[in-house]
């Protein structure tokens, strides 16, 4: 018996599955995943349609652990994601914080919603988020208007359930509250 | 808890500001550029990530290319290889009697250009239509404003440079203008992207002007940037409106801009400026 636990002890301590401390690199490990389904390739004609990974990502983490996710590290995402994206530096950075503020400030209210209400809430955001980066967009040069980015929300909200879902798993094996 | 609701919008304000800031100096002025070449390493682990699945597929579909095909492929190449080659030898002519000419003219000689391969990297959703990122950076020499070149023409120009990848900007991109000539009669225009349907526009042709259906243009070398003679697009549709005083010209590029996968950077040669310009050469012709 007391071998047997001792066993499991070192089994799990090997896995480092059942150990009480926080993973909180989950947070930063699943922006890095993030980004990398974000510049994943689309093929020519078919960028345009890509959801927006970061996004969904950064607003999960402000629903399930409200004050979690500063704006101070939402910007420093955005920024990445400009020299990643190769675009003009700070787009990003503000839209994501704009829309980790929002998304904070309606964290405690959208916690008790069922998921496919808050799928509506975050077509919305989104919505906020590509009105913003078109106006941007359109102010400093480089890109025009397109269709795609607003099919692409539609396309963001629905990635919501997959998303949220794995990152539940993600959060409750990585011991965060 | 209220005390933190207060502190939230001041910060998005600073931060806010900050982002407005970054952006404008990035975008109105060269002041970030040396920053962001060496920042811009930092993408290259998710551009390789990203890129890789695609890279895969690649290679397998490569790999299960059949025999015949591949053979095919192989004679097909040392066809267009054998043809080139001919008319390469008569190009060698052609430049010498090209340098004897420009000898008596006393116009300045041509100096190659030289060139490097980049390939185009494959990534999301932020290069818009009309920017492509290539494999090629300063660290190989690459600078802003640079020519690239496809296999059948003009491509596009660098429009930022970060130490291992950069960004062209595709000559369909309505803010980009090109000096170019007809090949046909040397009739001078700047051409630019036509903004949709990944097209080129000649708006500053007179109603006069002699251009026809499957004209050429070609690259006039004049502003400096783009070296000369490298062909642009080819007129597939011109309108002649009695109202208005200039033609509606069309031209579809002569590179592939949506398919290639390769593509050629381009060092002009040093007097390419001169060398056009119309004023010196009439001179020395009068001469």
């Amino acid at each position: 018996m007391a071998r047997g636990q001792i066993l499991q002890r070192r089994v799990s301590q090997l896995i480092g599955n059942t150990s009480h401390t926080k993973k909180w690199w989950v947070i930063p490990g699943s922006l890095a995943i993030a980004f990398c389904f974000w510049a994943l390739p689309a093929g020519p004609g078919w960028q345009n349609y890509a959801p927006d990974w970061v996004s969904l990502i950064l607003i999960y983490w402000c629903f399930a652990i409200p004050g979690k996710v500063g704006l101070g590290s939402a910007w420093l995402a955005g920024l990445l994601l400009d020299v990643v994206s190769f675009g003009v530096l700070g787009r990003y950075a503000l839209s994501k914080t704009i829309i980790v503020f929002l998304a904070e400030r309606l964290a405690f209210r959208v916690r008790i919603f069922p998921v496919w209400q808050q799928s509506f809430l975050i077509l919305g955001l989104l919505a906020v988020e590509t009105a913003l980066l078109t106006l941007l967009g359109m102010t400093f040069g480089e890109i025009e208007f397109s269709y795609g980015r607003w099919v692409a929300i539609v396309g963001g909200a629905l990635l919501w359930f997959p998303v949220y879902f794995v990152l539940r798993r993600v959060r409750h094996w990585a011991r965060l509250p | 808890m209220k005390s933190k609701l207060l502190v939230l919008p001041t910060r998005l304000l600073l931060l806010g500001i900050l982002s407005v800031g970054l952006m404008f100096a990035d975008s109105r002025t060269d002041s970030l550029r040396q920053v962001r070449s060496f920042v811009s390493v930092i993408s290259l682990p998710v551009h390789v990530v990203a890129s890789s699945p695609a890279l895969f597929f690649r290679w397998v579909g490569g790999d299960l290319e059949d025999w015949g095909q591949l053979r095919r492929k192989y004679e097909d190449l040392q066809h267009q290889h054998l043809i080139l080659q001919s008319r390469l030898q008569q190009l060698d002519a052609l430049q010498f009697e090209n340098d004897r000419l420009r000898d008596i003219i006393s116009s300045a000689a041509r100096i190659p250009d030289e060139g490097l391969f980049g390939r185009i990297v494959e990534v999301g959703p932020d290069l818009y239509d009309r920017t492509v990122l290539v494999n090629r950076g300063t660290a190989d020499g690459v600078y802003v404003g640079q020519p690239v070149l496809g296999p059948n023409g003009v491509i596009g120009q660098i429009i930022r440079a970060g130490l291992f990848r950069s960004t062209v900007m595709l000559i369909t991109d309505p803010s980009q203008g090109i000096p170019v000539q007809l090949m046909r009669n040397g009739l001078r225009t700047i051409v630019y992207g036509s903004g949709q349907g990944d097209l080129l526009r000649a708006p500053y042709l007179g109603r006069t002007a002699d251009v026809r259906k499957d004209d050429i243009f070609i690259t006039s070398g004049l502003a400096g940037r783009f070296p000369a003679g490298y062909p642009v697009g080819r007129v597939i549709k011109i309108q002649r409106d009695p109202n208005a005083p200039f033609l509606d010209v069309l031209a579809q590029p002569s590179a592939s801009l949506g398919s290639a996968r390769e593509v050629l950077l381009i060092w002009p040669g040093e007097d390419d400026g001169q060398r056009s310009d119309p004023a010196t050469t009439s001179e020395s012709i009068d001469r």
